[in-house]
């Protein structure tokens, strides 16, 4: 399968133009794009997501001005290149369905990651109004037994999100034997790419998910570099990475 | 019990299990064991003497007569102030870690927002030989400092959790981020009626001793059952035991207080079925207090017990299904309740537990010449250093 590689970034994160920057460039070497909306109480994140979060609220900035970002992106990324929203249940509860279908099928949004939302709960989301278009993306993680694997990688859609390990953003990367073989087996059973993440931060890590999976996400580390100098970081960053 | 949650979790369109797909199986596990261990004579035995030898329970039934001839009403308190560590807290705490042996696993986590259910676990962690961690917001390691020393006392690591508005919803956001990595040894022992499935159910039913008892001392007291039940809800788990054994009895009346805080404005207070609209936070469907954008409103209440921006899913079913009413009761209602129970009927009750009465004394035309049954769900000494800024004692 061709690899589906991906990166995270907070929507608008330090600032717009940082992140539309960053994005564009992103979008050069990464396939998709997940864009991060932020929730005030993201469960799932480590505290540098976490705290990326809290700096955009504190600032009253969601999804209204986030939305806005994107079709600045859209115009400069090409459309071969996916975007996909994350953010928590909640957030997608509170949105006004008809407008927000609208503005993901104009822009092409290819689907939502939440990661409060396990497959049992996946139809609930659906039921909200969720326009068939948008995928709900499945997660999977060292925890998961044969058969939910067996039965979510046939259901998938766009891609599987595989939780590398127990845990939170952030964390490192270190699947043991029983969770490759889960890998493994989400692979023959699934028609999408299965993507490792969660914990993926350098060039070494990726190149293992790469290995076992069919593809990574890495987002604390951009975040990081951001924090610590800005888009040169992000832009360095992104060079480990790829070159 | 009722028929609810459903297979699934819900009280109907509320509950669920909206937490990271890595908690599904130890959440299936869990719910396993649960009914696996209700089932269990010799676990229901254990756990049963416990209450009774280790907890102090059954809890008496107190009719309180100066307080009531004041309000002109027949009051009754059930005194779950008198459980050991000083809440009804424990009822649940000990019924969790006889399930975390059980389960086979070594470790309990817990969050805390007043302190009772941190010492609850505490406690329980100690008489069973459990490692104990409670996280809790550092206001609320401040402004409940006893609780503080004596969960320490006890044995177990308290982390104070700097993020967000650093009180007891916080304490839950870490205490899940931990479960999400340490699930496979570790038991996240909610202390209320909230969370994902099976927690509202499990917690209920621990709790449903406290209305399992009062139900029969009531009617050898008055010979019926009471006009009116009213509790305080924070996330509802003395609620949630005191209304179990009353739900669709004929001619009772479930009232449930939350914290009306300084005033109705945003902010303000923690009442979220008064004020607030459905959401998803913390694993469950349930009434939240939030943005238009979804995101979780800072709360306030001058009992950290209550100061929570949610509720459990089940009192959500209750207030849209009219099973029970919700009213409010504000900071000053319930620090004056607080002193007018101690003065007049020599109990210091807790702060959480004030709001309650607080209301019961401000509306005390409602319940003229009614039967009520009170649920004192704790001892107020642990508030001592808030009475004194707010009282100036």
């Amino acid at each position: 399968m061709k690899k589906y590689n991906g990166f995270y970034l907070m929507g608008n994160y330090p600032d717009k133009e940082t992140f539309i920057k960053s994005a564009v460039e992103g979008l050069k070497h990464f396939d998709f794009l997940e864009v991060g909306i932020p929730f005030s109480d993201p469960i799932a994140d480590g505290e540098t997501i976490a705290d990326a979060a809290q700096f955009m609220i504190d600032q009253n900035i969601g999804f209204a001005e986030i939305s806005e970002s994107i079709k600045e992106i859209r115009k400069t990324s090409g459309a071969e290149k996916d975007i996909y929203l994350m953010t928590y249940s909640n957030i997608i509860y509170n949105m006004e369905m008809q407008q927000f279908n609208s503005f993901c099928i104009e822009q092409n949004i290819k689907g939502l990651i939440l990661p409060d939302v396990p497959f049992c709960e996946k139809e609930f989301i659906r039921a909200l109004g969720v326009d068939m278009k948008i995928n709900i993306i499945s997660f999977m993680t060292p925890e998961s037994s044969d058969d939910s694997i067996i039965e979510s990688a046939k259901s998938a859609d766009s891609f599987i999100y595989f939780i590398s390990m127990r845990g939170i953003t952030g964390g490192e990367f270190n699947p043991d034997t029983d969770t490759m073989r889960k890998i493994s087996l989400a692979k023959e059973n699934a028609s999408v790419p299965v993507v490792l993440g969660f914990g993926i931060r350098s060039r070494r890590s990726a190149d293992t998910a790469i290995k076992i999976g069919d593809g990574f996400i890495t987002g604390t580390a951009f975040i990081e570099s951001l924090n610590s100098s800005g888009y040169n970081g992000f832009k360095n960053r992104l060079q480990e990475f790829f070159i | 019990m009722t028929a609810l949650p459903d297979n699934r979790g819900y009280f109907g369109k509320f509950g669920g299990r909206f937490v990271a797909e890595t908690l599904i199986k130890t959440l299936n596990e869990v719910e396993e064991a649960y009914h696996s261990f209700m089932k269990d004579e010799n676990q229901q035995k254990k756990l049963s003497k416990l209450l009774s030898d280790y907890a102090g329970r059954p809890t008496p039934l107190y009719h309180a007569e100066r307080l009531s001839e004041k309000l002109g009403a027949s009051i009754y308190m059930k005194r779950e102030d008198l459980v050991h560590t000083g809440s009804h807290k424990l009822n649940n705490a000990l019924g969790q870690a006889l399930l975390t042996k059980y389960m086979g696993k070594t470790r309990v986590i817990a969050e805390t927002g007043a302190g009772q259910h941190g010492v609850a676990t505490a406690t329980c962690a100690a008489l069973l030989g459990l490692e104990c961690e409670v996280f809790m917001g550092r206001v609320d390691t401040e402004r409940q400092s006893p609780n503080v020393k004596r969960m320490k006392l006890l044995g177990a690591k308290v982390t104070p959790v700097d993020s967000g508005s650093r009180t007891l919803k916080d304490a839950i956001n870490a205490a899940m981020r931990d479960w999400t990595k340490t699930c496979q040894g570790t038991h996240y022992l909610i202390g209320s009626v909230v969370g994902a499935h099976p927690f509202p159910m499990m917690v209920r039913d621990f709790q449903s001793v406290i209305s399992r008892e009062a139900k029969n001392q009531f009617i050898d007291a008055e010979g019926s059952d009471p006009d009116y039940v009213v509790a305080c809800v924070g996330g509802g788990s003395n609620a949630a035991g005191i209304f179990a054994h009353y739900k669709g009895v004929d001619g009772v009346k479930l009232l449930g207080v939350e914290a009306g805080g300084r005033s109705s404005k945003d902010g303000d207070h923690s009442a979220k079925l008064n004020y607030g609209r459905p959401g998803i936070i913390h694993g469950n469907h349930t009434y939240l207090l939030q943005t238009r954008e979804g995101n979780v409103m800072p709360v306030h209440s001058v009992s950290a017990g209550l100061d929570y921006p949610a509720v459990g899913a089940e009192h959500s079913y209750f207030y849209e299904s009219g099973i029970a009413e919700y009213v409010t009761c504000t900071d000053k209602e319930a620090l004056n309740a607080f002193r007018e129970l101690s003065l007049i009927e020599g109990i210091i009750p807790a702060l959480e537990s004030s709001h309650a009465l607080g209301y019961l004394i401000e509306n005390k035309d409602r319940f003229a010449g009614k039967r009520v049954l009170l649920n004192l769900s704790g001892r107020g000494d642990k508030d001592m250093p808030i009475i004194e800024e707010e009282l100036g004692l």
